[in-house]
């Protein structure tokens, strides 16, 4: 199990995590959300045993990660660069990792490499992109660690790639309770690789739990209400809407049709609302996406400035 | 959790070591190509030029592309550190170096290790074989084997010495590039980090030196283990003073040799290893996330900029020229610098208020040096409780020194001399008073003070304390003469004549070499002689040495000398004895022989300046030259002051003595006897009756009544310098 204690990391004054906390389950594939800057990469590293944290504790099964030379051995890293590689050929990089990790394993390397066809006396500098990023997963993946964390893992395949790849990770966890830990922009990905998500916003964790569990979280509610004057429909301000009990992310009123973003599952959205007697009432799950976007909205992090 | 077989502490070390050793594949090519360019060239070269016809036009050129080869490959240590720990600077590799399954110790020591092996190993490689190859070619040129393997202990000390210092250099560089995170940064802070740390020591022991008004030179910092021990610089200084001590001493192996070795090897060791903990504990605390920052540890940069702008100021000072250009200069420098570091003008009062200290701790160093006269060091004499042993060095025209200058003592009694003779040349400079004065006192002070004189102090506690002055010859009168009478003396009297021994051409195969003996007019004699017996000499020399009485000293009673100027007293009976069963007669005065080969005979009783003008007029005795005979003494003294100190005499024509009519001849020859037998090749005090020079070499006249009449019968002769000698026959 990972754990973060009351974490805190800082670059010089720009505090990158703040007194996080987040539990991840061993065999899990958790997926790390967040705006730009908000503090995902850093959780990686610090996961990683890169970054010393500032305060609080990162442990993995209990122990801390930073300078834990045989911790580390069951952890494998792919950030989001490849331009450390280029001077390896795909063998080299291979015994280079072959030789820290000693649950390397040349079947599964040979493996996977013969499935995505990458050649092993190249230069990796003459790959290209997408090629960088396979090279490097099937050597994380024949690694055969216990805990595989990866930076926008996904940035720069094609979509078949992305298909071979995200079903390497899965066999691999179902193979041998791996835990992943995915840090992407793709919500897609993350939603259909991932089983659990954090999301993060300026170094704080916004929420964190099951995938399945945030989409029935949050509903898009459509609204009209019945009136009783003489303009027909009534309408609710945001406020009034909240005294229900909801937790309104997003509000807006066209007409009489009331569009909002509220937190809850169908019953309790549905519920909250009854005492309305709505004449029209539509509750509808939203994307991981829709969910990323509203919730940040609400802390502020929105394009709705771009055009002043 | 699968089931691991986890990796051991061990193996991960190793896998690092390995993984970065092939790494530096690239610079151990090249390290290993300059290093076989290197020493097996210049060895290689050495043995061609030992060659009976050595082509100099081949084998110099490339005698210095062995030496530019080698010089780099030392120096390349720079680029193999900055390369075995390029993810402090590389931001794209950092990531991928934290992540892998090693301790920061594992890490750090893989990696240092891994680069100085690299760094080291082709060089030493290289080494063995130069070694190698010089034995082999040695047996195809003229080369002294047996020399060569005395010369082996200094040979692999001096190895020793360069490898601590390649070990500094990369500890060094790698300490810098721990402090600094990018790839500007960290070779500027290496270069900077190898030569501000002498450079440092060196100003601040110049602007002691400058203060002081005499005793004190900058070389003194080459003595002190603060200079030596802390940088690739010192220790390289301390490889040449080593060498040249070793040398001085004929490679005799002296005690003080290795033991000024060890006290230089202690802080040696204790230096590199503070860099290299320290390298590791600053790199254990840097945070991966500081790389791409200029400067981690910033206080590293504040250091280096302010003895850069120390070091700077300091020359200003130093020539004492427009310090306040200076002052501008170092300003202007210095803001560039920091504009270039901080990236703009951000926080430029903090740089001023830095600059500014720098600049006051200049001359707070100066004018405390000043008020404190040095620190006291200006009139500082230790006493002679406190020292082991001394070395004094008068690289004089004095050749009666000659065989006392680089050598140590442990003599107790010389120690005390040495120290009392110092105290009385500090007393002199601070009351300003000056003991010569019987020289032509329009010569001024400038000529009194014509020995430089070097002491040498060895301390009980390890340390070495330097000085050089300035020195009349009377000021060390009674050095010399306790010196001379010391055992220690007598001991490296015998060390001097064993390596004067020297294998002649003809007798190689027979052991047999020459040995030369002198008169007291400097004619030479040469005995053969074989290593055994020449060792013998050496014993029954120093045997003979050590019964010299301090009057027999006063007496003078010099009747030759041996390794040119070794003195041979009438009292050495045993060492007269074995020579002339060699060389009969070889320190017998023939008067007669004297005078028919003498090319000037003058005398003078007024010893400190002589004059002679022949005129033109004795022109059928007298070569065509009209110039005068000056004589003059460069001393304050005479006392035992050899005949280098004469000064020099231009050429002309003394009466010589041809065929001479017999009643003449008799009177002549037995005057010259009796001279002979009156004088002293040296002066035993300060008062003469007056000096007999022959062809220079002077016989000297104790002050006495009869000496006094002896001078005067002298000059009535002729040989003075009032009256000319008519000649009959």
């Amino acid at each position: 199990m990972i754990e973060l204690i009351n974490t805190s990391k800082k670059f010089d004054s720009f505090t990158a995590l703040d007194g996080a906390n987040l539990k991840i389950e061993t065999g899990t594939a958790f997926g790390l959300l967040g705006s730009n800057g908000a503090g995902k990469s850093t959780i990686l590293r610090l996961l990683t045993g890169i970054y010393r944290p500032d305060s609080g504790e990162v442990l993995i099964d209990g122990k801390p990660v930073y300078d834990d030379a045989q911790l580390k051995e069951r952890i494998f890293f792919i950030n989001d660069e490849t331009i450390q590689y280029t001077s390896y050929t795909l063998e080299k990089l291979k015994n280079y990792y072959k030789s820290y990790y000693s649950t390397f394993s040349e079947e599964v390397f040979e493996n996977l490499r013969k499935k995505v066809n990458l050649p092993l006396d190249k230069k990796i500098g003459d790959f290209s992109k997408g090629m960088k990023r396979q090279a490097i997963v099937i050597i994380g993946l024949a690694c055969r660690t216990d805990y595989l964390f990866l930076d926008e893992a996904f940035d720069g395949l094609d979509p078949t790639m992305r298909i071979i790849v995200k079903k390497m990770l899965i066999d691999a966890m179902i193979d041998r309770n791996l835990t992943t830990v995915i840090s992407s922009h793709n919500l897609k990905e993350i939603n259909e690789v991932c089983d659990t998500a954090a999301l993060l916003h300026e170094g704080k964790i916004v929420f964190s739990r099951e995938i399945d569990s945030v989409k029935s979280s949050v509903h898009k509610v459509q609204a009209v209400f019945g009136g009783d004057g003489e303009n027909g429909n009534k309408t609710y301000t945001r406020e009034e809407i909240e005294r229900t009990g909801l937790e309104v992310l997003h509000f807006e009123l066209s007409g009489s049709i009331h569009y909002i973003i509220a937190k809850g599952d169908e019953e309790t959205i549905r519920a909250a609302f009854a005492p309305k007697k709505p004449l029209l009432l539509e509750v509808i799950p939203l994307t991981l996406e829709e969910i990323f976007i509203y919730e940040l909205e609400v802390l502020g992090y929105d394009s709705s400035d771009i055009n002043k | 959790m699968t089931a691991v077989t986890s990796t051991s502490k061990k193996s991960r070390f190793g896998v690092r070591f390995r993984t970065n050793f092939s790494e530096q594949r690239r610079y151990l090519i090249i390290n290993s190509v300059l290093s076989l360019l290197g020493l097996p060239l210049i060895v290689l070269m050495g043995l061609f030029l030992s060659a009976d016809d050595p082509d100099y036009d081949t084998c110099e050129p490339l005698m210095s592309v062995g030496v530019f080869a080698f010089c780099i490959a030392i120096l390349s240590g720079i680029f193999i550190a900055r390369n075995s720990f390029k993810y402090l600077y590389r931001k794209s590799l950092a990531d991928m170096n934290y992540s892998l399954p090693l301790t920061s110790k594992q890490r750090f020591f893989a990696d240092f290790l891994s680069g100085i092996v690299s760094y080291i190993a082709p060089i030493a490689i290289s080494a063995v074989l130069s070694f190698i190859m010089l034995l082999v070619g040695a047996e195809f040129v003229s080369f002294d084997r047996d020399g060569f393997f005395d010369l082996m202990p200094y040979m692999l000390t001096a190895a020793f010495i360069i490898l601590l210092g390649m070990i500094l250099y990369y500890a060094t560089v790698v300490f810098a590039v721990v402090c600094c995170g990018r790839a500007f940064e960290s070779t500027f802070g290496a270069v900077a980090a190898v030569i501000m740390v002498p450079l440092l020591i060196y100003f601040v022991s110049l602007l002691i030196v400058l203060s002081a008004d005499y005793g004190m030179d900058e070389t003194i910092v080459f003595y002190n283990p603060l200079f030596t021990s802390t940088s690739p610089v010192g220790m390289a200084v301390f490889l040449v003073s080593f060498m040249e001590d070793a040398d001085y001493t004929d490679y005799n192996g002296s005690a003080e040799l290795w033991s000024g070795f060890v006290r230089w090897l202690i802080p040696s060791l204790i230096v590199i290893a503070a860099f290299i903990i320290g390298a590791f504990l600053l790199y254990s605390r840097r945070k991966a996330e500081d790389v791409s920052k200029p400067y981690p540890y910033k206080w590293f940069y504040y250091i280096i900029t302010s003895i850069g702008i120390f070091v700077l100021l300091s020359l200003f000072v130093e020539f004492n020229t427009a310090v306040e250009a200076g002052i501008l200069i170092c300003a202007v420098i210095y803001f560039i610098i920091e504009v270039i570091s901080n990236r703009g003008f951000k926080k430029l009062w903090l740089s001023a208020i830095r600059f500014a200290a720098s600049v006051a701790a200049v001359f707070a160093i100066v004018n405390l040096c000043k008020y404190t006269d040095g620190f006291g060091m200006t009139e500082y004499v230790p006493s002679a409780s406190s020292v082991s042993s001394v070395r004094i060095d008068t690289s004089s025209r004095n050749y009666d020194m000659m065989y006392i200058d680089y050598q140590c003592f442990d003599d107790r009694e010389v120690i005390e001399e040495v120290v009392s003779a110092h105290k009385t040349i500090v007393d002199h400079r601070k009351s300003g008073t000056y003991p010569g004065t019987k020289n032509e006192p329009s010569w001024g002070i400038a000529v009194m003070e014509d020995n430089e004189m070097f002491i040498k102090y060895y301390k009980k506690n390890g340390t070495i304390t330097v000085r050089q002055y300035s020195i009349c010859e009377s000021e060390i009168a009674g050095l010399k003469k306790a010196i001379t009478l010391s055992d220690n003396y007598a001991d490296k009297s015998a060390g001097v004549i064993r390596s004067y021994w020297e294998r002649t051409e003809s007798d190689y195969d027979r052991d047999i070499g020459n040995f030369d003996v002198y008169d007291i007019f400097g004619n030479m004699y040469s005995c053969s002689m074989s290593k055994s017996e020449n060792d013998r000499l050496a014993e029954i020399y120093a045997a003979d040495m050590k019964t010299l009485t301090p009057e027999q000293y006063d007496d003078g009673d010099i009747i030759g000398y041996i390794c040119y100027r070794l003195p041979v007293y009438r009292s050495f009976e045993n060492t007269i004895g074995f020579i002339e069963e060699r060389q009969p007669g070889c320190f017998d005065v023939d008067a007669v022989n004297i005078f028919n080969n003498a090319g000037k005979i003058l005398v003078c009783s007024d010893v400190y300046s002589c004059y002679v003008d022949y005129g033109s007029e004795s022109d059928n005795l007298y070569d065509d030259t009209y110039d005068a005979d000056n004589v003059h003494w460069y001393s304050d003294t005479l006392n035992y002051t050899s005949r280098g100190r004469l000064g020099y005499y231009e050429t002309g024509f003394i009466p010589h003595y041809n065929t001479p009519d017999p009643d003449f001849a008799e009177n002549l020859i037995d005057l010259m006897e009796r001279a002979v037998e009156a004088g002293r090749p040296v002066a035993v005090n300060t008062e003469v009756s007056g000096v007999l020079l022959i062809d220079g070499y002077p016989l000297f006249f104790p002050k006495s009544e009869k000496n006094d009449e002896l001078v005067a019968e002298l000059e009535e002769f002729g040989f003075g310098m009032e009256k000319e000698l008519v000649l009959t026959g």
